[in-house]
């Protein structure tokens, strides 16, 4: 009982630290921004649906599953516990009457709701400025945003466990190696958490009128395969941190 | 414990009484904030890591310079490297833009070293509280904001200036003669303008939301849709819109128009005309983020 109660007490003091900190007003200048396309951009205006669907789909796929899904996971699934490690504060976590896996589990489930927040959020708002198009799209593509937001989380806190700097290793993951391993021919873009959403966004797509990509260059995972990898990336990456969080000697506890 | 143990003692004064005259005395504090600030750097593996990724570049080109110097590549091949690449085998030739092709493709590898060093450079001296140690030197924040400038330009040309002269070297010294250096001499200029410019901009504009941002996280937040998110929207508004001006938005873009302006070589028609543009928004946002630096370093932080 008093463990579940150390628990919980950490849980809402992580959660309530990443909701109040500078990273969640930073984060709806992107959001903002997306908006602000949209505006512009008008796709509910165009004459052919089908061609409006295509078009919006391609801005969440290169603009929202490829950028604003790993922001969102890397703004809050790094900062929950790289940033007791950049800050120095571990040895406070350490001291409490939990287990090092608690602890952990703590920063995950507080960071989670966060990041499925803005990301279902924003991309229900941007379906919704869309017109039309948006609300197939939201149906569509609302699974594969889930998935590829708890496998980013799971994933950036395998970093936080694994690497001090976790917020810079994933942005290089996340901007630099998905988008080389991700566009590559052949087999190495399965690496890529970003190839099995894709995956699933454009299976879900092509019915609505979503162009289905050159093979040569794209070739999408089967949607079950595709589902159950990300399942395992989310699953794996958060049993491979607890691992590594429960041995660790932190060289930074304070 | 004496004043001197702590090393905490103004700079020795020149015989009419002046702190160490015009050209040192104080001004050797900038040069200490840039030894500091590199020092603090470059002790993090994780700088060595981003480092070698950045280099991996360079590699590759130092690999085609020689391919295309050394050895007798079918012409096909060739004529396709040099495409792709941006060299010329000719030793004259003006379309000889490799070398700015290649600082235009350390961009993503630039920015993430910017990001990490914000936070660490510049965004720990306010969280920390390091700044007023600072200041509390002989020290005025001309002198701490140029320390840390000049330190971030320098990290920023490590990436860029110094791997493209070395390849201009290169490419010189795998050819018979000196021809190759003689007739494209204006590389060397060219390249460190656009350094310069690549410098100063991103410097100014990592500083000043490093100064205000402080961590890690939100620094990178802001950073990668900087860099990357108003790229592509840019980009699609461009294409989707049919007007060019859009692509402005991206800041890599205005650098890469602004730093073309340097090698005197565009592109396409439409690149030239919009250069003149992409300068005046990298000088109005680089002002206005300078005078958000100036009003941000303060020795000692008033709340109300």
């Amino acid at each position: 009982m008093r463990t579940a109660r150390a628990f919980l007490t950490l849980w809402l003091l992580s959660f309530r630290r990443l909701f109040w900190s500078i990273g969640t007003p930073m984060l709806l200048l992107p959001i903002v921004a997306c908006i602000m396309f949209l505006v512009r951009r008008n796709y509910g205006a165009s004459d052919d649906p089908v061609q409006a669907f295509h078009a919006f789909s391609m801005f969440l796929l290169t603009v929202f599953a490829s950028f604003l899904v790993p922001l969102c996971a890397l703004a809050f699934g790094t900062a929950g516990l790289g940033g007791d490690r950049e800050d120095r504060t571990l040895l406070f976590l350490f001291i409490r009457p939990l287990p090092r896996g608690l602890i952990l589990l703590a920063k995950y489930f507080a960071a989670l709701p966060l990041v499925l927040g803005f990301t279902v959020g924003s991309l229900w708002i941007f379906c919704k400025l869309a017109g039309a198009p948006g609300r197939a799209a939201f149906d569509a593509y609302l699974p594969a945003t889930l998935y590829m937001s708890v496998a980013y989380t799971s994933l950036f806190h395998l970093f936080a466990a694994l690497v001090r700097h976790s917020t810079v290793a994933a942005l290089i993951y996340a901007v630099f190696m998905e988008v080389l391993l991700g566009n590559v021919p052949g087999i190495v873009k399965r690496v890529a958490v970003n190839y099995y959403g894709r995956s699933l966004m454009y299976d879900a797509g092509v019915e609505h009128g979503l162009n289905a990509p050159d093979a040569q260059w794209f070739d999408p995972y089967p949607p079950a395969d595709a589902r159950t990898a990300l399942w395992a990336i989310a699953i794996g990456a958060l049993v491979a941190a607890w691992l590594v969080f429960r041995t660790r000697e932190y060289e930074e506890p304070t | 414990m004496g004043i001197d143990a702590a090393h905490y003692h103004p700079w020795k004064t020149n015989p009419g009484g002046k702190l160490g005259g015009p050209l040192l005395g104080a001004w050797r504090g900038v040069a200490a904030v840039v030894r500091t600030t590199l020092l603090q750097l470059m002790r993090r593996k994780a700088y060595w890591a981003i480092y070698a990724v950045g280099i991996s570049q360079f590699v590759v080109y130092w690999v085609v310079i020689y391919a295309l110097t050394q050895l007798q590549l079918p012409s096909g091949t060739q004529r396709g490297m040099l495409n792709t690449f941006g060299f010329s085998i000719e030793a004259a030739d003006p379309q000889d833009t490799g070398y700015l092709d290649f600082m235009e493709q350390q961009s993503y590898v630039v920015m993430i070293m910017l990001a990490f060093c914000g936070s660490l450079v510049v965004g720990s001296d306010f969280r920390e509280g390091t700044l007023p140690f600072y200041l509390s030197r002989r020290l005025e924040r001309r002198h701490y904001i140029l320390g840390k400038l000049i330190a971030l330009v320098g990290l920023i040309w490590l990436f860029t200036v110094l791997p493209a002269l070395i390849l201009f070297l290169e490419y010189g010294m795998f050819t018979t003669s000196t021809d190759y250096w003689r007739a494209n001499w204006r590389v060397v200029p060219s390249i460190l303008g656009y350094g310069t410019i690549l410098g100063v901009v991103l410097a100014l504009w990592l500083a000043a939301i490093s100064a205000y941002l402080q961590k890690l996280a939100p620094i990178a937040v802001v950073w990668s849709s900087l860099f990357v998110l108003l790229g592509r929207l840019g980009f699609m508004l461009s294409r989707e819109t049919g007007i060019r001006e859009w692509v402005l938005l991206d800041p890599w873009k205005d650098l890469r128009l602004a730093g073309r302006l340097c090698f005197g070589q565009f592109r396409t028609a439409g690149d030239a005309q919009l250069s003149a543009t992409a300068a005046w928004i990298l000088i109005c946002v680089s002002l206005v983020a300078l005078l958000a630096l100036i009003r941000r370093v303060r020795a000692v932080e008033v709340s109300a």
